[in-house]
């Protein structure tokens, strides 16, 4: 060991003496607590994951958070313009009478207003206090998504989806569905399971139940069903993911009711 | 990485086993308040336009069409809109209708139909109802009537749209009796009149000589049972329709008041004044012995039958005040089924069996209301100075009455539907009164 080698290792020994020294008496004193600039993430495990991961929304912080239930919008874009709207037509040249016969015209199929994309559109307000109640319950009424400003969830649960298409069962059929009136008329629901095909037309419509029934409004009974059915059948076809199908291919039993009880 | 494969695809079917039976549930409702169907009424068309005793049957169209319209908006169900304004359709369209263009005018239902002058002279008159958005034909109907009935054709044709869309029976095609009013008040002439349901026909049977109250058409339409003040005697009548020939039911030294007919037309049901004391009777329109069916101290009247004819309702004031009681067709088993401060007068059975129509007395109101025959579920249906006198439509959904205007005493005729919507007066060419809504006509 020359000079030079033992100069070193001297000024090295003294170094490691030092750092010891001063990570013990960093050690030694009071620590301050990790100060975080994000808040904590609240982690819940969930028995219940959809067919699907809904990819995740990238949201600013400054976004409203993400509701288990979809916003209450007021104004349904389904419902029929008023009656007034009628307009006096103009006079078209008629064909010449013929044999009466089937001469279906091609039909564009009438709806009531242009139909948009029936997930996630929000609509809130063709359900009724319970069904939203039911709804949310389902839903989890937002416990266990992500933190608030966070975006959607990366995974949405299945009874988040039930929720969802329970919104847009329930607002489709809302404009169609008009109770029949009489003596005692509001008391009578009747209760149908719906069978749907996979383009979310209607296959079946199976009346399973009706109730409130008595001598003023029996006579309503059958009519009761009748307007049910009609408002299922104006309602369709449902815009549902195919994906979904195992969800959707039966609704029911569901109510139509009067009014929310 | 093995392991977390085998437990993404676990969740996979634990996933697909709970959406499998998932259930989508829920009811839904309708507050909106209105439920009536925009229903599109074009002109009827006609194969071709023939001079008929009633009008060209191209102008037929267009009334009937018209009658539709003015029928349909009495109803809680249906907005109408036309006939005018609107096209005229071919006969092609009145079993293919242009359901688009339809749709385009917002039209929920669609009703088209012809007009067609037969070679023995009658009109066919062809009626259908269609759901424009589902394009269903929803009712199709042809009557073959008289030129002079072509009314009632309108009529029943309105009668088969209503019925299949309100799930009640039919009315239109029907009849009333009122007392038609003229002169200066205190001293009123009062002379009995019949039209249709909807104002039209409207003719007077008697002339006014002597003052007629309470009209009720015998169930086969035939015959009018009435009380008149013939010879300053409250009396009663039954008026025979087709002869003009009016008789008395009973010959009394007592008056006599408030006839009805039992559902089978075999019986008058009236009351008589003697001695102080007022009852109830029946007795046969062929004549014989009246049978007492109350007794007692207070006033009893205004008995009507139930519609199967077992039971009459009527009012008592035996409690202190004018009261509705139920009883069996003998007299027997009375009961009373109205309570609560306030009178409750001229009960009236519905034609249903369901619900009976009275004059709500008090808080300086008469007001028309309706109960169970059990005397529950009272609803009042109006609200004016003076509402009395209810008669019902004959499918038990609307009800009449006269209104009386405070100051001049004037009187004209309403109707209201048992839900207390679509309350409108019936036009009359003269004052009116004591509306009598006879059954559907035969």
């Amino acid at each position: 060991m020359d000079r030079a080698e033992r100069t070193g290792l001297g000024i090295a020994i003294l170094g490691h003496a030092a750092l010891f020294a001063a990570i013990s008496f960093s050690l030694m004193m009071p620590q301050e607590p990790f100060k975080s600039t994000n808040p904590p993430i609240d982690v819940q495990l969930i028995d219940a994951t959809a067919l699907e991961s809904a990819a995740p929304d990238p949201s600013p912080q400054s976004s409203p958070p993400p509701a288990a239930v979809a916003p209450v919008v007021e104004d349904i874009a389904v419902v029929p313009p008023p009656p007034a709207a009628i307009a006096v037509p103009k006079p078209v040249k008629t064909p010449p009478p013929q044999a009466v016969k089937k001469t279906a015209p091609p039909i564009s199929k009438p709806k009531p207003a242009p139909r948009k994309s029936q997930l996630n559109i929000g609509v809130m307000s063709g359900i009724s206090d319970a069904a939203k109640r039911e709804a949310a319950a389902r839903s989890g009424t937002g416990k266990g998504t992500a933190a608030s400003g966070s975006g959607t969830p990366a995974v949405k649960t299945a009874a988040q989806l039930e929720a969802s298409f329970i919104q847009n069962v329930f607002a489709k059929m809302k404009p169609y569905w008009k109770a029949p009136t009489g003596a005692d008329a509001e008391l009578l629901k009747t209760n149908l399971i719906i069978a749907l095909n996979r383009d979310g037309s209607v296959a079946n419509i199976k009346i399973v139940s009706q109730s409130g029934d008595n001598d003023s409004n029996r006579n309503l009974l059958k009519l009761h069903a009748e307007r049910a059915e009609s408002a299922v059948r104006r309602a369709a076809p449902f815009d549902f993911p195919i994906a979904h199908y195992a969800i959707w291919q039966t609704l029911g039993p569901i109510t139509f009711d009067k009014k929310s009880r | 990485m093995r392991l977390l494969a085998r437990h993404t695809l676990t969740c996979f079917a634990v996933m697909l086993g709970t959406t499998a039976h998932a259930q989508i549930t829920g009811t839904v409702t309708d507050e909106s308040g209105s439920n009536e169907f925009v229903v599109a009424i074009p002109p009827l068309t006609t194969p071709d336009s023939v001079a008929t005793p009633a009008g060209n049957t191209a102008d037929l169209g267009k009334k009937i069409a018209e009658i539709l319209a003015n029928d349909l908006s009495g109803t809680d169900v249906f907005t109408p809109v036309g006939p005018a304004g609107l096209r005229g359709i071919s006969m092609a369209e009145v079993t293919a209708p242009a359901f688009p263009e339809w749709a385009g005018k917002n039209a929920e239902n669609l009703i088209h139909g012809f007009v067609r002058a037969n070679n023995d002279n009658t009109l066919t008159v062809g009626c259908y109802l269609y759901d424009v958005a589902l394009k269903t034909e929803m009712v199709r109907q042809g009557y073959v009537v008289a030129p002079r009935d072509w009314r009632r054709a309108a009529h029943k044709c309105a009668d088969a749209i209503y019925a299949r869309l309100s799930g009640e029976n039919p009315f239109f095609d029907s009849r009333i009796a009122y007392i038609a009013e003229t002169g200066p008040k205190g001293n009123r002439v009062k002379r009995l009149a019949i039209m249709d349901s909807d104002g039209a026909n409207h003719r007077f049977i008697t002339n006014g000589q002597s003052i007629v109250l309470t009209p009720r058409f015998s169930p086969d339409y035939k015959s009018i049972v009435y009380l008149s003040y013939l010879n300053n005697r409250p009396r009663i009548f039954i008026y025979d329709i087709v002869s003009g020939k009016q008789r008395l039911v009973t010959e009394s030294a007592n008056q006599t008041f408030s006839p009805r007919w039992s559902p089978d037309g075999k019986y008058i049901l009236y009351s008589m004044a003697m001695g102080g004391n007022t009852d109830i009777y029946r007795i046969s329109t062929a004549g014989g012995k009246p049978q007492q069916l109350t007794s007692g101290a207070g006033i009893e009247t205004g008995g009507s039958y139930a519609p199967n004819g077992a039971k009459i309702v009527f009012e008592s004031d035996r409690s202190g005040s004018q009261q509705i009681y139920v009883m069996d067709a003998d007299g027997s088993n009375q009961q009373r089924i109205s309570f609560g401060s306030g009178g409750h007068a001229t009960p009236e059975w519905s034609p249903r069996g369901d619900l009976i129509a009275y004059t709500r007395i008090g808080g300086g109101q008469f007001r028309i209301g309706v109960m169970t025959p059990a005397g529950g579920g009272e609803r009042l249906l109006t609200s004016s100075w003076q509402d009395e006198a209810p008669t019902w439509s004959p499918n038990g959904r609307v009800i009449q009455f006269f209104r009386t205007t405070q100051g001049n005493g004037k009187a004209s005729v309403w109707q209201v539907d048992i839900t207390g919507a679509k309350e409108r007066r019936i036009q009359t060419p003269v004052d009116g009164s004591d509306p009598s809504w006879g059954p559907l006509l035969p």
